[in-house]
């Protein structure tokens, strides 16, 4: 088919596509420069885990809640299929269930994507809001994973839709979660993917969760900077 | 309540299975069975499992799934665009592979560098009438720009569009080598 666009809607289409270079640079981030935070991450010996985050077949994440109290998620032991993703938080009684927190359904029901099964969690409290980022494996474990997050506000209680992150350029088949959160000095974290041999490279995420920038290795501490 | 994201995810990938099923031809039935793949694929659920491997379609790509619903293909043909998808997606692959140096999948969230190299690819688009070509780069920076791609590479390019733009480029080979013997 020929195309014989008049004058007038060349130059409309070139009005648009410079509008939308416009817009996209107003859109770019333009964050400082990536410090980590000299603040430790939460960590929990093995043996305060409850018995059924300890059996998972990935490493379940520990993270500390603005209240002092500790929070575990960790994804179930049993059929990978049906295996969902589940957080307890550690009060003055002991461990308290909070029940499911993710499953293939709920990322289906959210995501609308389809996953073969679920795989490790990352939990982070930041402030009031607790984040959760997990796997979500659409061909298998072995051949890549998607990674979703979510939100709670209300301390673990009800969660946001999760959200799929743009995290590589190979739609379902990209690298699994790595293992540590590392915090920012800018309030910020950055969330490691798998690599063999350990974390990184590292996506960066602002304050608000949002994806802003992928490094290839840890910045050095503000601290540091700083002496 | 659905997230734009998902929603776009979801229907953008129903559009584009329902461009390839009529990619055949199919006369005066193409639309027809256009329309109905696409609703096929989102009852069946093959929308959301392409979803699930390919990611969102990038905007590039449902621009030109529309463009070919509409029967209004960009004119100038496809082998140089194809060309220039390839050679974006197999750079993308070779640097993150470590087979290049410096991390080209990260310069999209920060995309100063990809928006200057699009500057004179616009106006290249303009100066020929490539009219098509350019409404679908803008859609792509607009897509960008109002939030449903964290990164521009995801805006511009697609597993699955580098895939079909692959299979374009073998195909116009294979015509090319069997029209010289």
């Amino acid at each position: 088919m020929t195309e014989q666009p008049g004058n007038l809607l060349r130059w409309l289409a070139l009005a648009l596509f410079g509008l939308g270079l416009a817009a996209a640079g107003w859109r770019t981030p333009t964050p400082p420069p990536a410090m980590l935070s000299p603040a430790p991450a939460a960590h929990l010996a093995g043996d305060d885990l409850p018995a059924a985050a300890r059996a998972s077949p990935e490493r379940p994440s520990p993270t500390r809640l603005a209240n002092g109290q500790a929070a575990v998620a960790w994804l179930e032991n049993g059929e990978a299929e049906s295996a969902g993703i589940r957080l307890v938080i550690r009060d003055a009684t002991g461990w308290r269930e909070m029940g499911r927190i993710a499953s293939r359904e709920s990322t289906a029901a959210a995501a609308f994507l389809h996953a073969q099964r679920l795989g490790r969690p990352l939990l982070w409290a930041e402030g009031g809001w607790l984040h959760l980022w997990y796997e979500a494996h659409p061909l298998g474990s072995a051949a890549g994973a998607v990674l979703m997050h979510s939100v709670s506000t209300d301390g673990g209680r009800q969660w946001t839709n999760a959200r799929r992150l743009d995290s590589t350029p190979f739609g379902g088949l990209g690298p699994r979660l790595g293992e540590t959160l590392r915090p920012l000095a800018d309030g910020g974290l950055l969330l490691p993917l798998a690599q063999a041999g350990g974390d990184g490279p590292w996506l960066r995420l602002s304050v608000t969760g949002q994806l802003i920038d992928r490094l290839p290795a840890l910045p050095v501490a503000a601290a540091e900077t700083t002496r | 309540m659905i997230s734009l994201h998902a929603a776009y995810g979801l229907l953008g990938q129903a559009l584009v299975c329902g461009a390839l099923a009529a990619l055949p031809g199919f006369g005066i039935f193409r639309a027809r069975i256009a329309l109905a793949t696409t609703a096929v694929s989102l009852l069946v659920g093959i929308a959301p499992i392409m979803l699930a491997v390919f990611g969102p379609p990038s905007a590039t790509l449902l621009g030109l799934a529309l463009c070919h619903l509409a029967g209004r293909l960009p004119a100038g043909g496809a082998t140089r665009p194809a060309l220039l998808i390839v050679g974006c997606g197999g750079a993308l692959a070779l640097a993150t592979a470590g087979g290049l140096p410096g991390d080209l999948y990260a310069l999209g969230y920060r995309p100063w560098p990809l928006l200057a190299a699009l500057l004179p690819l616009g106006l290249v688009l303009a100066w020929q009438g490539r009219t098509a070509w350019l409404l679908i780069l803008a859609g792509a920076l607009f897509a960008y720009a109002g939030g449903l791609f964290a990164n521009l590479w995801g805006a511009l390019l697609d597993p699955l569009l580098i895939g079909l733009a692959g299979g374009a480029l073998l195909r116009a080979g294979l015509f090319r080598r069997r029209r010289t013997t």
